[in-house]
C-alpha cells in the first residue's frame, strides 16, 4: 500500500504575522494540523456498551448532546444521537483510530475523517465577537462555555464547533474543501479587531 | 422561525430543511387498488389550516429527522421528537 503522508489543508494559504486592524490582536486564528479525526457511530441498541468501552479504553465518559470530554489529548465531541467526532492531538494522533477500532468493536461504526475535515482554532478576547458575525447558535459566555458544543451552521458551512477554553478558544471543523473558505471568512470577521496567524 | 430540535435545542428554521406531512404509510403494492392508493401516497395531503405534524430534517446541524408540531395559522411550534424510535434511544 502507497505510504500515505499527512498533508496540511490550509498551510498554503495561512500568511504568518499581523493582518486588520493596527496595534491590536483581538483573535488568533491558527490551524490545528496534526491532528487525527474519526467519527464514532453506535450500532442500533450499543449506544451504553459503547459507552461503558470508551470508559475502560480511553477514561472517558462520552458526552451528552452539545458538550464535549477530553483526556489525554483524545476529545469526544457529541455531533448527534450516537455520534461522536473524536480528536486525537499528541501522543494520540498517531494511533487513535487503531484505539477507537480496538475499543468499539462491534458496537460502533469507526470512520477515519483525518483527511476528511480541516479543523480552524479561534482565540482571543474578541474571538466571540468576530465568530457571532456568521455563526448561528448564540455564543454568549451565558449560554455557551468551555466544554460545550455546538453543530450547526455558519455563513454557507456546516460546522463543528466546540470550546476548548476560557480565553476563550473555539474550534471549528468542516469538510476539508470547505477550509479555505472558512478562513477567509474568519480573516474579514477578525479583521476589525486585528488578527495573528 | 425557531425549531426545538429534540437533540441540539432551539435553532434557527434555516439549519432544517422541510419534507411534508408526517405519518404518511406506504401502501402495499399488491393491494387491488395499490394505484390509486399510490396515487393519494404521493399526491394527496390534508392542507389543515392549523395543527400539523411535520417532518423536518435537521440537515445543519445533528441530521436527525424530527416530526414537529406546528400550528399553520400561527406558525407557533408547540413541540418536537425523533422520527425514529432508533434515533430516539441513541439520543438517551
Ligand atoms: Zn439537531
Amino acid at each position: 500500500m502507497a505510504n500515505l503522508i499527512p498533508r496540511s489543508a490550509l498551510a498554503p494559504f495561512l500568511h504568518a504575522g499581523h493582518h486588520g486592524a493596527v496595534n491590536k490582536s483581538g483573535v488568533i486564528l491558527r490551524e490545528v494540523s496534526n491532528c487525527a479525526l474519526a467519527e464514532v457511530t453506535a450500532f442500533k441498541g450499543q449506544k451504553n456498551a459503547l459507552a461503558a468501552a470508551i470508559v475502560t479504553s480511553f477514561g472517558i465518559t462520552l458526552p451528552e448532546a452539545n458538550k464535549i470530554a477530553s483526556k489525554d489529548g483524545v476529545t469526544f465531541v457529541s455531533v448527534g444521537p450516537g455520534k461522536w467526532l473524536v480528536t486525537g492531538e499528541g501522543e494520540a494522533e498517531r494511533d487513535l483510530v487503531a484505539r477507537l477500532e480496538k475499543a468499539a468493536g462491534t458496537l460502533a461504526a469507526v470512520v477515519d475523517q483525518s483527511d476528511a475535515r480541516a479543523v480552524v482554532e479561534i482565540s482571543g478576547e474578541k474571538a466571540r465577537l468576530a465568530l457571532a458575525k456568521g455563526v448561528m447558535v448564540d455564543l454568549d459566555p451565558v449560554v455557551f462555555q468551555t466544554g460545550d458544543a455546538a453543530v450547526s451552521f455558519a455563513v454557507q458551512f456546516w460546522i463543528t464547533l466546540w470550546q476548548t477554553s476560557d480565553a476563550p478558544t473555539f474550534r471549528i471543523a468542516v469538510f476539508r474543501s470547505m477550509g479555505r473558505d472558512l478562513l477567509h471568512w474568519l480573516e474579514n470577521s477578525a479583521a476589525e479587531f486585528g488578527y495573528e496567524i | 422561525m425557531r425549531i426545538p430540535c429534540p437533540f441540539c435545542g432551539s435553532r434557527d428554521s434555516q439549519e432544517f430543511s422541510f419534507l411534508g406531512q408526517a405519518g404518511l404509510k406506504r401502501p402495499d403494492p399488491t393491494a387491488p387498488d395499490a394505484q390509486k392508493q399510490f396515487h393519494d401516497y404521493v399526491h394527496i395531503r390534508d392542507n389543515k389550516a392549523g395543527v400539523t405534524k411535520e417532518l423536518w430534517l435537521h440537515a445543519n446541524g445533528c441530521r436527525s429527522w424530527i416530526i414537529v408540531e406546528r400550528n399553520t395559522l400561527t406558525h407557533e411550534v408547540t413541540g418536537s421528537e425523533f422520527a425514529s424510535p432508533m434515533t430516539k434511544e441513541a439520543a438517551q
